[in-house]
């Protein structure tokens, strides 16, 4: 078993931040109808992509080509593997991932093939960590910044239009575009009411809480217990 | 004496059975019976049809009580009795199925409106190949920034013991914004 699922579930461009924020080296196969691709990581970099139809053995693309190609598949497959203990990786990736993430999304031919779930009521907000600085070249726009100044507090697409007064279609362009570059986040929050802690006695709230946290404190003992003792004996 | 209930609750092969197993001093009591839809199949051979229950027994003499909801939807009537009068409750999420962050998410949904008792979740399958970081789970769920997300392989029992140490940590700082 390894990290497995379709491209809606996990869109391209997260897959591809997460492998490179956790240093991965693997590849990773996607299947799209008799289509096929793989792509190779290092260190958490893209290194290496390829393309084939998988019944004629016909390449479609290579490199950053077959990146923009993988992104029209939004409905592939696709499957996480670790690399053979001898494989050598060819390299035909050097550009930066934003770059590339970036060059595929200006590349994209169906303009209504969306790389994200953004809906006018998707809340939006400033990714945590700011994607580095855009080494290849890629400079932000005045609406980008403009955005980016909007989204100190999470707003829906909707608001955000609004105020920004652009048009819903100009908006989720520009928004795409921050999403490619890891600047802004898509957040559907849960909500969850106030926590409490109650374990159905009949006691007073005050008394409530002393049971509670009394209880707490002897499974936290119990817990450090078992680790001093080098594990619990399990019996099956 | 008092028996304390936590709930381990979570889609389909999250690791449930696996979580209350590693843990429990006592043989669990095993309701497992082999998968018959194809589609699960697909993900596991054996699936929870009753109760997952674990027991590790305290120093004062409280017994802790593990429940494990069953995965399938079909026996969802059971999670209310579950729920009731629970300490708290870990949700399981898969890291490695992306495709199960919805139906993890509704769950999420639906049980935080059947109680009020506190729970974190565990992100399951930490170990596996380009298992997904709890940070990204935790994004994907979106869940308050207060409700951690803790990486685990629920066959280890070093990783499932932090796990259960996180939701009782986590009872104790809700007990301290309480006060
Ligand atoms: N490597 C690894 N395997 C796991 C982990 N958690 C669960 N598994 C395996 O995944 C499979 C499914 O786990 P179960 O414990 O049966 O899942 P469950 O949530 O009880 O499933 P249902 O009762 O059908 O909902 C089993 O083969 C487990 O051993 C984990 O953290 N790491
Ligand atoms: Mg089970």
């Amino acid at each position: 078993m390894a990290l497995e699922g379709h491209l809606r579930d996990l869109p391209l461009i997260d897959m591809l931040y997460i492998f490179q924020a956790s240093h991965k080296v693997g590849k990773v196969c996607f299947t799209h109808g008799t289509d096929l691709g793989m792509i190779w990581l290092q260190d958490g970099q893209l290194v290496h992509a390829i393309a084939v139809n998988a019944r004629t053995k016909v390449p479609l693309a290579q490199g950053e080509e077959a990146i923009a190609l993988l992104f029209e598949w939004s409905d592939a497959s696709f499957r996480f593997m670790e690399l053979c203990a001898d494989e050598q990786v060819k390299v035909s990736i050097t550009s930066p991932l934003e770059v590339v993430l970036f060059n595929a999304l200006q590349q994209r031919q169906s303009k209504h093939m969306r790389q994200s779930h953004l809906e006018p009521n998707s809340l939006v907000r400033l990714a945590p960590q700011l994607a580095p600085s855009c080494s290849g070249g890629i400079s932000l726009s005045i609406d980008h910044w403009r955005i980016i100044s909007h989204l100190v507090v999470e707003t829906s697409v909707e608001q955000l239009a609004d105020e920004l007064n652009y048009s819903y279609d100009q908006l989720i362009k520009l928004l795409e575009e921050m999403i490619t570059l890891n600047l802004v986040n898509i957040h559907t929050p849960l909500a969850v009411p106030q926590r409490q802690c109650m374990v159905g006695t009949s006691l007073a709230p005050q008394q409530q809480q002393r049971h509670v946290r009394s209880l707490v404190e002897a499974v936290k003992q119990r817990l450090r217990f078992r680790m001093q003792r080098g594990g619990v004996h399990v019996s099956h | 004496m008092s028996v304390i209930k936590v709930v381990i609750t979570g889609p389909y092969a999250t690791g449930k059975s696996q979580f209350i197993r590693t843990i429990s001093e006592i043989e669990v009591v095993d309701t497992d019976v082999p998968v018959t839809n194809s589609e699960e199949l697909l993900i596991k051979e054996y699936t929870t049809v009753g109760l997952d229950y674990g027991m590790i027994t305290l120093e004062s003499g409280d017994t802790l009580c593990l429940f494990g909801t069953p995965g399938q939807e079909r026996f969802d009537f059971l999670w209310e009795v579950l729920a009731e009068g629970c300490l708290g409750y870990i949700v399981l999420v898969d890291s490695c199925r992306p495709a199960h962050i919805e139906d993890t998410f509704t769950l999420l949904q639906r049980f935080t409106q059947l109680t009020a008792a506190p729970f974190i979740v565990g992100a399951t399958k930490q170990d596996l190949p380009g298992a997904l970081p709890p940070a990204y789970l935790h994004r994907r769920l979106g869940l308050p920034p207060s409700i951690p997300v803790v990486g685990c392989n629920a066959c280890d029992p070093d990783s499932v013991q932090s796990v259960l140490e996180s939701l009782m940590d986590h009872i104790e700082l809700i007990l301290k914004h309480q006060l």
